[in-house]
C-alpha cells in the first residue's frame, strides 16, 4: 500500500523549495506554494517511482495527497 | 576535418515585455521571472521576414572569406516565408552566394540545429566542400496566439547563421545521438495555423529522454562530466534548462542559461549561447549540444575544439 510518506518521499525528491512537514494532505498542492511547473514535476516523478500513467483528464483525481494515495492505490489493484 | 567557426546573430527588434503580461495571465511575476525564465521577449518587426532576420544575422558574422567560397547554405525553419521555394534559395541570391553553391531547407523545431550541424558536416565531408553556412530562424510569433498561456509566455523571435570551414579553429563534432517520438507530434504543433502545446506532456517527453541521450552520449564516447567545458541546451524555458541539468547530472556552473532577454528561439536557442563564447576555448576542449521538441524529437551531440 502507498501511504502519505511515500508521496511526501517524491516530492522531497523532486527538490522543490518546500518543507513536506508543512503540508497538508487534505489541500492541493498548487495551493500550497507549489506552482504549476513543480507541480508537473511532482507528477512525472510519481509516474516514474510508481510506474504508472497519469492521464490528462486524471488530474483532478491528484490534486492533493490524499488523492494520490488513493489514485495510486487504486491503479495498483 | 569540418569545424564549427564563427557564428552570426540576430534578434527581433521589437522587445515584448513579459513581467507586463504577469496580470494577464494571473501569473506571479517571480514565476515568470525565474521559472520560465524570460523576462523579456524579442519579437521581428511587422516588416521583418525570415530572409531580413537571416541577412542580419549574416552581417553580423564575423566572417573573412569572399561569398563566393561558400559552397553550401542551410537554413533550419518550420516558419519560412513562403512555402515555395525554399528559403535557402532566397538567402543564396540575398547574400550574393555563388550559383555553384547548394542550398535546401530543414524542416526541424528545436532539435533542428543539431540535426542541421550533423547534415551540414556529413554533406559538406561527401562532397568535399571546404565551406558552409547553417542557418536558423524560426519566428514563432507569426503562429503563437497572445491569448495562449501556454505559449505567449515564452516564445522569442532571432536567427542565427553558423559558418563551418575545413581551416582555422573550431568545434568538431565527434558524435551525435538522435532520436523521435512521433507518438507525441500532437503535443506540439499547429493547429488552424496557431501553435498548441501540451506543456506537461512536453515536460515529461523532455525530462525523461533528454537526459538519458546525453548520458548515452557521454557514454558511447567515454566521457565523464569533468572532460565536457560547456552544455548548450536547448532553452525551452529556466525549469527545463534546470530540470535536465538535475537530472543528467550535469555541473551547473557549465550549462549555459541565457533567454531571459529573448525568449525561446527555437532552433536558434543553441546557436546564440554558443557564438559569443567561441573565442574562449583551448585544443581538446569539449562541450555537448541538445535540442529537443517538434516532433517530439531530440539531438544531442559531443564537440571538441580543434585548432589549425
Amino acid at each position: 500500500m502507498i501511504q502519505i510518506s511515500d508521496i511526501n518521499a517524491v516530492i522531497e525528491a523532486t527538490n522543490l523549495d518546500v518543507d513536506t512537514a508543512t503540508l497538508d494532505p487534505a489541500l492541493a498542492l498548487t495551493d500550497q506554494g507549489i506552482d504549476s511547473l513543480d507541480f508537473a514535476n511532482v507528477l512525472f516523478n510519481l509516474e516514474e517511482t510508481f510506474n504508472v500513467k497519469i492521464k490528462d483528464e486524471e488530474i483532478d483525481r491528484v490534486s492533493t495527497i490524499n488523492d494520490m494515495v488513493a489514485f495510486l492505490n487504486a491503479k495498483a489493484q | 576535418m569540418i569545424k564549427l567557426r564563427a557564428i552570426g546573430q540576430h534578434l527581433g527588434t521589437s522587445k515584448q515585455d513579459n513581467i507586463a503580461l504577469a496580470a494577464k495571465f494571473e501569473l506571479d511575476p517571480e514565476f515568470i521571472a525565474h521559472k520560465i525564465g524570460v523576462s523579456e521577449r524579442a519579437h521581428m518587426q511587422d516588416t521583418d521576414s525570415v530572409l531580413s532576420l537571416c541577412t542580419a544575422a549574416f552581417k553580423h558574422l564575423a566572417i573573412d572569406i569572399p561569398p563566393e567560397s561558400i559552397d553550401c547554405c542551410i537554413l533550419v525553419t518550420q516558419n519560412p516565408d513562403r512555402n515555395i521555394p525554399h528559403g535557402a534559395a532566397e538567402l543564396q541570391h540575398a547574400l550574393n552566394l555563388p550559383t555553384h553553391c547548394a542550398c535546401f531547407d530543414l524542416s526541424l523545431g528545436c532539435s533542428g540545429y543539431v540535426y542541421g550541424l550533423s547534415v551540414i558536416t556529413g554533406f559538406m565531408q561527401t562532397m568535399g566542400f571546404n565551406n558552409g553556412l547553417l542557418f536558423t530562424c524560426d519566428p514563432y510569433s507569426r503562429v503563437v496566439s497572445k491569448d495562449d498561456k501556454n505559449t505567449a509566455l515564452i516564445f522569442g523571435d532571432g536567427a542565427t547563421v553558423s559558418w563551418l570551414s575545413t581551416s582555422g579553429s573550431g568545434w568538431v563534432a565527434e558524435g551525435f545521438d538522435f532520436g523521435t517520438d512521433g507518438s507525441g507530434a500532437d503535443e506540439l504543433c499547429t493547429q488552424d495555423g496557431q501553435l498548441y502545446m501540451n506543456g506537461r506532456a512536453v515536460f515529461n517527453f523532455t525530462a525523461s529522454r533528454v537526459p538519458r541521450s546525453i548520458q548515452a552520449l557521454m557514454t558511447q564516447y567515454n566521457c565523464s562530466d569533468a572532460d565536457i567545458s560547456r552544455y548548450y541546451l536547448h532553452q525551452g524555458s529556466r525549469y527545463i534548462v534546470d530540470t535536465i541539468t538535475q537530472r543528467a547530472k550535469l555541473d551547473a556552473d557549465k550549462v549555459v542559461f541565457g533567454m531571459q532577454h529573448y525568449g525561446n528561439t527555437v532552433s536558434s536557442s543553441i546557436p546564440m549561447l554558443m557564438g559569443p563564447e567561441l573565442g574562449q576555448f583551448h585544443a581538446n576542449d569539449r562541450c555537448i549540444m541538445s535540442g529537443f521538441g517538434v516532433g517530439l524529437s531530440w539531438a544531442s551531440g559531443l564537440f571538441k575544439w580543434e585548432t589549425t
